[in-house]
């Protein structure tokens, strides 16, 4: 899809990425960390996706997926993947649709730079204008500035360390 | 008419940088003053940055968030440059293990043995200096405490060429 596709869903798929994320028990600021990570990557890979209802179920996986990931950086490993199912669709053919999509998924984001990793590139590389990383993510312009904040310190974190050892 | 920004200016960017909030035009400002000048210790870092981001590099290794990132780096670091270092080791220490235990086993055999213990001690502690470092040694007396266990039915021709034999292939 193209850019202007993508940005006229964005503010509805972040909406139901928090919304996934907060069901999943994750306080509004950790949802809005999710949110992001699942915007960024699904822009990743948005040449990749071909309509609003291939979007929108790559949204839904995506975010399902990062709630896990999140969770388990932080607790013991569990088995949660069964305590929630990829997708709400009932009939078989949809589910094996949606365990496709999942599959694909997770072969991408594996691939795919870090959130700072990412956003750095949408700006250093790709010389976006901070608006149009706003209305591509769905976010406000001082969220763009969080974001870059966080990525750039990283990387002089990053950088000041590789050159202590 | 080009402008030539002074230090203060750009340490103001510099930290409107940090804080996510240069318009493009400033980081190009930036990127070209790193790129034409030497920087200070404290600046090192951005002249650094920048550099990345010339090269196209903006990729941040993924880290994990809750842990110690030294950790992180040294276990990625130890496995690969030890590992063949400790297979090798072990192989050494292990048949310098058996090799000294022979050797004490033989002494034991040795019909003048009684009268000759002080000897032996002394030929299996130079035997133990001359091949082991202090890591290894606890190691020789935990083989050679299961060695005196085990059956001992060497002959004296046997176990010297077993000795040998050991000693050749590894070292």
């Amino acid at each position: 899809m193209t850019q202007e596709e993508f940005t006229y869903m964005a503010s509805e798929i972040r909406a139901k990425a928090v919304s996934i994320a907060a069901k999943f028990g994750y306080s509004t600021d950790d949802s809005e960390d999710i949110a992001q990570d699942v915007m960024l990557r699904l822009w990743s890979l948005h040449e990749q996706l071909s309509d609003a209802t291939h979007l929108k179920a790559s949204a839904i996986i995506t975010a399902k997926r990062a709630c896990i990931d999140r969770w388990r950086t932080t607790h013991q490993y569990k088995e949660i993947d069964d305590a929630m199912p990829l997708t709400d669709e009932t009939t078989p053919h949809d589910q094996l649709e949606y365990a496709e999509l999942a599959q694909w998924l997770d072969k991408q984001i594996d691939s795919l730079p870090s959130t700072a990793g990412m956003i750095l590139r949408m700006r250093q590389l790709e010389r976006r204008e901070l608006n149009e990383i706003a209305d591509i993510l769905g976010i406000k312009q001082s969220s763009v500035s969080t974001l870059l904040t966080r990525a750039r310190s990283e990387l002089q974190n990053k950088l000041l360390r590789r050159n202590q050892l | 008419m080009k402008h030539q920004y002074d230090k203060q200016e750009i340490a103001q960017l510099i930290d409107k940088f940090m804080a996510g909030i240069t318009s493009i035009a400033e980081e190009d400002v930036l990127a070209q003053y790193f790129r034409t000048h030497e920087v200070s210790e404290e600046w090192a870092v951005y002249k650094e940055m920048f550099a990345l981001f010339d090269n196209g590099e903006v990729d941040i290794e993924v880290e994990p968030t809750k842990q110690e990132d030294e950790v992180h780096t040294i276990k990625v670091e130890m496995p690969a440059t030890t590992k063949r270092k400790r297979t090798r080791m072990v192989a050494l220490r292990w048949t310098t293990a058996v090799a000294a235990s022979l050797l004490l086993l033989l002494m034991l055999h040795n019909t003048n043995a009684n009268s000759n213990t002080e000897a032996v001690d002394r030929m299996v502690m130079v035997q133990q200096q001359r091949m082991l470092d202090e890591a290894d040694r606890s190691f020789l007396h935990t083989t050679i405490r299961c060695a005196m266990d085990i059956d001992e039915t060497f002959s004296l021709s046997e176990a010297q060429e077993e000795a040998d034999f050991q000693t050749n292939i590894y070292i």
